[in-house]
């Protein structure tokens, strides 16, 4: 093949370009960390990113989600723990309250701490969480439990709040009031008759009184054991999901990180086919017959 | 036969090694000239004496007189062009098409932090926030935040497609200009060359000119040539005469109301469509109807699914404010996207299911349901699929489409600069061999004007040495 000075030079030329091109590339690589910038540059992997990208954003969003699950179950748990105490100590008064001994005036006293448990349980029903009524149902702005005297009236609904806290997986954070504290037994009921018994020193009513008092205790120990069993299960898809963010991000990051040390090495490479390029370049460009004739 | 018969066969070798020197020298002056042919003086011995006829005079044998340039010819196979022009109409339909989904890729801004998939997961995580807390004012504002923000990356995509499109028409219209420029200047080469020729000379520098121009042309359009034997080159698209003989017809582009007011492109003189298979003016018409519409199309189809879907819901819910029927969006593309006017109060955000006497602020069940959107499974465009999953099948068949351009544009390249070495092997010049000839003709010049001076020398013996 006859071979001509612009075939030389276009070919040295088309060479040097090809070169830079990858030197380029290998250079964008290594600043920021990727191995592509655009969606032609890999298709698959960049779909792959996207994807990954969009679950771990997701996970984010849940175990946020969880943690303030968890906060509200928290506190209703805290709340409940209270009221538990607070009946063991109605017993123990409701016990005391039964022994016929018991002058008027110390039965005035007892009926008087047990209205004092009466008012705090209310309270413990009003607990809020970030200024929501937890034990509202969904009328978590309306004070759910109020003092009518006789009676102590709901002012919520039975409404289950639910967080999303896996894909399509919802978890209810909330115990409407009116299952916890007027289900089967009403706690305040049960106070409010404990009391009057005890103001009408009917020994009889508060003896039974005392059962009753186990009855309510049973009832929030019910309720305090399907917070437990929330919680739990809060934590455990937690943990599940912390463990799918590592995962998921070793993953992205074996799609879409550069190997720095593999970059590097091949950069260098490059750079050397580059220079020599280079070099070859300007020695066959300059030499012709021209040089060595007189 | 004369005693001066050899001077002349020594001047016509001085005449014909100068006519080389200069071809050379025209060749070496054009060495990196894009385009140039090399050219070569072809010499032929002149006729010999005596020339056989009945009363020749009676001599040995015939003698050689001397020798002289019978043409200067371009060395070229057309072979070669032929094989480039093909190859150029489906490079510069390759490049035209890279060029514009590369663009496409740089809108849709994909994988970003900037880019649409982003903007929708703060839409979907709002919808979350708002799960959590939905008596909260501020919340609820930063979900029309979030629903401000997505709707502002719709109508942006769109309207940079939209950009996109009317660039590549401006396109159009300047490569119609282009080709009807080169046309024009091929036609007035062919009217000189015709001139030249009738004169019997090769217009070498001309041709080349041309050649070079139905490169360039063939890479806008795809052209077929026809040379006559007058030297003559006949263009044509398809079937109908761009050039003649002495003149080019006008192609024009025309604004069709019925497409945008895109340009159509159209023979100036009847009006009728011009029909284009393959070239750089076919792909930015193909460009600007099919590849940049198809986009948009997706993107629009992912804006109006959104729309009905979170429309549905929303519309069914309850505010704050105990009442329903709100729509959160309004509009039918990706173009006219926008947050409803319903919305304009936060507490019209529903994100209840159901609203008793006396209210259920907590109840967040409607914006549980919203926010399950971005996971479920929803008809776009007639098949099931998420909206998330939608949208990054776009941008997945974007960069296929995109490498696809890639490597056509690579291989086309590969095989263009492979008939591109096989052409200048043939025609280019070569530094090494232009120096052979310089010192051939130098040489031969050298020993002529030596034959010259020893013809001088037997004439001096003949002139002054026979004188007593």
């Amino acid at each position: 093949m006859r071979i001509t000075n612009s075939m030389l030079s276009n070919t040295i030329l088309k060479n040097i370009s090809a070169s830079y091109e990858r030197l380029e590339k290998y250079e964008a690589q290594l600043s920021s960390g990727k191995l592509f910038r655009r969606p032609s540059d890999n298709p698959i992997a960049v779909r792959q990113a996207m994807d990954i990208r969009a679950s771990l954003k997701d996970i984010d969003q849940y175990l946020g989600n969880i943690e303030d699950g968890i906060s509200w179950l928290d506190t209703a748990d805290t709340a409940l723990r209270n009221a538990s105490d607070l009946l063991h100590r109605a017993k123990e008064l409701a016990v005391r309250g039964a022994n016929a001994t018991n002058s008027q005036d110390e039965l005035q006293a007892i009926a008087l701490e047990v209205d004092q448990l009466l008012e705090n349980m209310i309270s413990i029903g009003n607990t809020t969480f970030a200024d929501r009524y937890v034990f509202a149902g969904h009328k978590t702005t309306t004070v759910p439990f109020t003092n009518a005297g006789s009676t102590v009236n709901y002012n919520g609904d039975s409404g289950s709040i639910s967080y999303e806290i896996e894909k399509g997986i919802t978890a209810q954070v909330n115990l409407p009031g009116d299952n916890v504290f007027k289900g089967t037994t009403d706690v305040f009921q049960v106070l409010i008759d404990l009391r009057d018994h005890l103001r009408a020193g009917n020994y009889s009513a508060v003896s039974q009184d005392t059962s009753r008092v186990d009855d309510a205790l049973g009832a929030i120990t019910n309720a305090l054991t399907v917070i437990g069993a929330r919680t739990n299960h809060l934590e455990l898809t937690r943990d599940r999901q912390e463990q799918a963010k590592i995962n998921l991000s070793e993953i992205l990051s074996n799609i879409e990180d550069a190997d720095l040390a593999e970059v590097i090495v091949k950069l260098k490479m490059e750079e050397n086919v580059y220079q020599s390029a280079l070099l070859t370049g300007s020695m066959a460009m300059q030499k012709s017959l021209i040089d060595f004739l007189k | 036969m004369d005693g001066f018969f050899g001077i002349e066969i020594a001047r016509r070798a001085l005449e014909t090694s100068q006519y080389g020197m200069n071809v050379t020298a025209h060749n070496i002056a054009n060495a990196n000239t894009p385009g140039y042919t090399r050219q070569r003086a072809v010499l032929e011995a002149t006729e010999s004496f005596p020339a056989p006829y009945w009363n020749r005079p009676l001599v040995q044998g015939q003698l050689g007189t001397g020798v002289r340039v019978k043409v200067i010819e371009r060395v070229r196979d057309s072979y070669f062009d032929g094989q480039i022009r093909k190859e150029n109409q489906a490079l510069g339909g390759w490049q035209v098409k890279e060029n514009a989904l590369k663009q496409l890729e740089t809108i849709f801004n994909e994988p970003s932090e900037a880019g649409l998939q982003n903007a929708m997961g703060e839409f979907w995580n709002a919808w979350q926030q708002l799960s959590r807390n939905p008596e909260s004012i501020s919340i609820r504002s930063s979900v029309l935040e979030m629903g401000r923000m997505l709707v502002n990356s719709f109508n942006q995509l769109s309207d940079k497609l939209s950009r996109l499109q009317e660039n590549l028409n401006d396109q159009v219209a300047a490569k119609v200009n282009e080709a009807n420029s080169i046309a024009e200047k091929i036609a007035s080469i062919n009217h000189d060359v015709l001139r030249i020729r009738v004169y019997g000379t090769e217009p070498n520098d001309l041709l080349d000119q041309r050649d070079q121009l139905i490169d360039q042309l063939s890479k806008i359009v795809d052209v077929k040539i026809t040379e006559l034997d007058s030297g003559v080159m006949l263009v044509y698209i398809n079937g109908r005469q761009l050039v003649s003989e002495q003149s080019a017809n006008q192609l024009q582009a025309v604004a069709n109301p019925l497409n945008n007011g895109f340009y159509d492109v159209k023979w100036a003189l009847d009006g009728e469509s011009l029909v284009m298979y393959d070239g750089e003016l076919k792909a930015l018409v193909d460009s600007r109807d099919v590849i940049v519409p198809k986009y948009q199309g997706n993107l629009d189809l992912l804006a109006s699914t959104l729309i009905a879907e979170v429309n549905n819901l929303h519309s069914r819910g309850y505010g704050l404010d105990g009442t329903t029927g709100w729509n959160f969006f309004t509009g039918t593309s990706a173009k006219d996207i926008a947050l409803s006017s319903d919305v304009d109060d936060p507490k019209h955000i529903a994100a209840a299911s159901s609203w008793p006497p006396g209210g259920a602020p907590g109840d967040n069940t409607n914006a549980l349901a919203i926010a399950a959107l971005k996971n479920a499974a929803v008809s776009v465009g007639g098949s099931l699929t998420t909206m998330d999953d939608y949208y990054r099948s776009i941008v997945a068949n974007l960069g296929i489409d995109s490498q696809e351009a890639s490597r056509m544009v690579e291989n086309g390249k590969l095989y263009y600069d492979l008939i591109e070495n096989h052409r200048q092997s043939v025609s280019g010049v070569s530094l090494d061999e232009e120096a052979t000839n310089m010192i051939k003709f130098q040489r031969a010049y050298q020993a002529a004007a030596r034959l010259i001076s020893v013809f001088d020398e037997m004439l001096d013996v003949l002139i002054n040495e026979m004188v007593r």
